[in-house]
């Protein structure tokens, strides 16, 4: 009966050592900081897509707000579509606005992105007036893109101001 | 009784403590996960956890996320089903002696059944601290928002959880541990009666 005590003992001990011994060399690799070993290390990768105005084009009763998208990350990035309103700065509402088609944007890679703003005719009228008298007219653009990155959908607040010149303006 | 005794060559050697013991070691060695989570769709993970009681791997869009402490409890608990695993197998050769009873080892029988009543409670955790709820087997679709820059950006993410067919192995290959200690004490009583 002892012997068998002692040997429960023993193995019972060394069980515990084989577990304990790799944590201990851990806190002692961690310089026995405890804080250090328990917190977790993760670098993100770098989402990003910068978007860069380029001249609005009148097509029909619509208006084409032209962006030229880069990815700027390191994970392509697959954009789904846009629901947002456009302003003139000031307050007055133009319209709604949505994305023309699915944009695939791969990382390090630019593609032309085009929301499509369609305002009722005495708004665009109004607008067209204004361009004419102004020469320039800042519009705010405010609502929510919805990517796709890696398999899962993310829907943020887009909120920017996207400037219309006469001489610009396309048709 | 006859199959106790032809079990252990005539409560000489204990056949199924043997089979146990080498069973623990290819749990131990064993590098593959027993619960599988996918986020994400089936071609790209935007992230993915990989565990067993051995080895734990965790990746975010990508990224490998390291949590030092569960590597060294993982490499601890591998050498401690080694070293079980090599009492198991010891006390099955010495028999028949009084000390042996006391060398084979439940783990591979406990440890199986123990795991999903971890990783319940551990999912449980995370759903009272971060209030995402993950399956622990199935499917379902995780919404979490998320303040970002003063933005709330809003996740949904598709997600699938199972438990691989290496753990139902471990499940079914613990089982000659608990026949090999019945076995054992049933020898034992036997072998001191002689």
């Amino acid at each position: 009966m002892y012997a068998g005590g002692l040997v429960k003992f023993i193995a019972s001990v060394l069980s515990l050592i084989a577990f304990i011994a790799p944590i201990a060399y851990g806190l002692n690799e961690h310089g026995w900081n405890i804080s250090s070993l328990i917190t977790p290390h993760y670098t993100p990768p770098k989402i990003g897509i910068a978007l860069k105005p380029s001249p609005p084009k009148i097509s029909g009763k619509a208006i084409l707000l032209r962006f030229q998208a880069n990815n700027t990350g390191e994970i392509g990035i697959r954009i789904l579509s846009f629901n947002g309103t456009a302003c003139i700065s000031g307050g007055e509402r133009l319209g709604s606005l949505s994305l023309d088609r699915e944009i695939l944007l791969p990382p390090g890679t630019s593609e032309d992105l085009t929301l499509i703003l369609k305002p009722s005719g005495r708004v665009l009228g109004n607008l067209i007036s204004r361009l004419r008298q102004e020469r320039y007219v800042e519009i705010e653009i405010c609502g929510k893109m919805y990517v796709k990155l890696l398999g899962i959908i993310v829907e943020f607040p887009v909120s920017r101001f996207y400037g219309i010149r006469m001489e610009e303006l396309e048709s | 009784m006859n199959v106790r005794r032809m079990l252990t060559i005539n409560y000489r050697l204990n056949i199924m403590g043997l089979i146990a013991g080498l069973f623990l070691v290819y749990i131990a060695v064993s590098d593959k996960p027993w619960w599988i989570l996918i986020g994400g769709s089936v071609k790209e993970h935007a992230f993915s956890a990989e565990i067993s009681p051995f080895r734990t791997a965790i990746t975010i869009l990508g990224k490998p996320v390291d949590i030092p402490i569960v590597t060294y409890m993982n490499m601890g608990l591998r050498l401690s089903f080694l070293l079980m695993a090599a009492t198991t197998i010891l006390g099955s050769i010495f028999m028949k002696t009084s000390w042996s009873r006391r060398l084979i080892s439940l783990a591979g029988f406990i440890t199986p059944l123990a795991f999903p009543i971890l990783l319940y409670i551990s999912l449980e955790i995370v759903k009272m601290r971060f209030g995402i709820t993950i399956p622990m087997i199935g499917r379902s679709n995780l919404t979490y928002k998320m303040l970002l820059e003063g933005r709330e950006i809003v996740i949904h993410a598709p997600v699938i959880a199972e438990m691989s067919k290496d753990y139902w192995t471990a499940l079914i290959i613990g089982i000659p541990s608990l026949v090999a200690k019945l076995i054992h004490s049933c020898g034992m009583t036997h072998s001191s009666r002689r």
